[in-house]
């Protein structure tokens, strides 16, 4: 169980609540929030994904039109993608080595516009 | 965060404590969030510079090789990336906004820009080079004037409605057909002032796009007199040949600084104290960087702009944001695209 904040999607209060696996219904298990109340919400699996991460935190919502957020440190992502976690939309990830495999193409191809490109514009 | 992490990396200086004034902070009831009077909420920027630079080399190529057309998904994977990496108070935003979208945005407008740039080269079939390129470039140019009002009413909603901060989205209440007639009498006023009533005109349109602008259901307001801005304005023009051209840019900041101070959310008022020499320094360092490498630091660049503007870039004041109920919106992309065609944009943060 971790401590998270959350934020319902109708108002901008934050809630303290505590995250941990929802209990199985076969397969994967999703999500579940207890709130201070001790009122119970369940994310199932598929239903949320990361919406960014990085050293101040992990941020995952839900889907549109009413997004649900959750805040939380490390763990929280752990037990996110443990609880089936949805691909993060494009853009909210782009690691090192991806960097990498798209600046390899991009150089390469302005090389070859240097070495081969200029001097048939240059001719023509 | 280390001690170096502080410093602003543009300018170099100490970021704004995040906690300074935390002894005032009135006591609040349980869960509430108070901003309060005297206790200033800096916004942080923590994009980093090699998944920037990855979405823009991604954004390049596949826009080559898609004749264009991904670069509408390129677009909105850059803005969901900064926007998740722009923070206030903590928490950060999010824009949810999709390529699809952009893209039927610039199908819609696709006819209206064609048209524009069509009519110009009718002219030279009618009338000879010379009377035909200022006769296409007249059109030209009163059709982006009368243009401007949907570009900006459209970009603002659809931007805004896209949105979100603490899972509550942005919106934009404010119409063209309500718009449109005071925009013709500050477009007549200017034309008659030679320009001199521009800043009154910024200072009216800026009021009324923050005056329909929302956060969930709070309204921004205002508060700025674009008079203050004439001298500034005539001066940075007369001195313009003789600084080859930095008191415009001197104009640029101040009329940045002017926009963003006067613009407030239930009473807290935004403070800035962006100053010109470190934007210019910025602003060179950027283009010159971007320029010798050919584009590749364009995400270095962007990077280093907004980590400049998100720590000079401050809000004061007291606000209850418990309060703020959703209000979700629904827009369509078009403005976006012919804003772009234009090049007119109200939201200026760099976003």
């Amino acid at each position: 169980m971790t401590a998270a904040t959350y934020f319902d999607g109708r108002t901008a209060a934050a809630r303290p609540v505590k995250v941990t696996r929802a209990p199985a219904a076969g397969g994967v298990a999703g999500l579940r929030l207890i709130t201070e109340a001790g009122e119970t919400i369940d994310w199932p699996p598929g239903s949320f994904r990361l919406a960014s991460r990085d050293a101040q935190g992990v941020r995952l919502e839900t889907n549109e039109p009413l997004p649900r957020l959750l805040v939380g440190g490390a763990d929280l992502l752990a037990l996110a993608l443990a609880a089936g976690a949805a691909a993060p939309r494009d853009g909210v990830e782009f690691p090192f080595r991806r960097l990498v495999l798209w600046a390899v193409p991009v150089l390469a191809a302005g090389f070859a516009l240097f070495i081969y490109g200029l001097p048939l514009f240059g001719a023509a | 965060m280390s001690e170096t992490d502080q410093l602003c990396k543009a300018c170099g200086q100490p970021a704004p404590p995040q906690e300074a004034f935390n002894e005032d902070r009135p006591p609040s009831a349980a869960g509430q969030t108070i901003f309060s009077q005297g206790r200033i909420y800096p916004f942080a920027f923590y994009g980093e510079t090699g998944p920037l630079t990855g979405l823009y080399l991604k954004t390049f190529l596949l826009s080559l090789a898609t004749l264009g057309i991904y670069s509408f998904w390129g677009r909105a994977a850059i803005r969901r990336y900064l926007y998740a990496h722009m923070e206030l108070d903590g928490h950060r935003f999010a824009f949810h906004g999709t390529g699809r979208e952009l893209a039927m945005g610039a199908l819609k407008m696709a006819g209206v820009i064609l048209a524009m740039v069509v009519q110009s080269l009718l002219w030279y079939l009618l009338f000879e080079e010379s009377l035909a390129s200022v006769a296409g470039s007249l059109v030209f140019y009163a059709a982006a004037v009368l243009l401007t009002p949907f570009a900006l009413v459209g970009s603002w909603r659809y931007r805004l409605s896209r949105t979100s901060y603490r899972g509550i989205r942005f919106g934009f209440t404010g119409t063209v057909g309500e718009l449109f007639p005071s925009y013709l009498k500050w477009i007549a006023f200017t034309i008659l002032s030679l320009g001199i009533y521009t800043p009154v005109m910024g200072a009216h349109l800026r009021r009324y796009f923050c005056e329909h602008a929302r956060y969930g259901n709070a309204p921004f307001a205002f508060d700025g007199d674009g008079a203050e801005l004439i001298g500034p304005l005539i001066g940075s023009g007369l001195l313009a040949p003789f600084t080859l051209g930095l008191s415009l840019f001197w104009y640029r900041v101040r009329k940045f600084r002017f926009y963003w101070t006067h613009t407030t959310f239930q009473g807290a008022r935004v403070r800035t104290d962006v100053s010109t020499s470190e934007m210019l320094w910025l602003s060179v360092v950027n283009a010159v960087a971007t320029l010798l490498t050919l584009g590749l630091a364009a995400g270095w660049a962007h990077v280093r702009y907004l980590e400049y503007v998100s720590r000079h870039v401050t809000l004061d004041g007291v606000i209850n944001l418990d309060h703020v109920v959703q209000s979700a919106q629904s827009a369509s992309a078009a403005g976006e695209t012919l804003s772009d065609f234009l090049d007119v944009d109200g939201v200026d943060l760099g976003l």
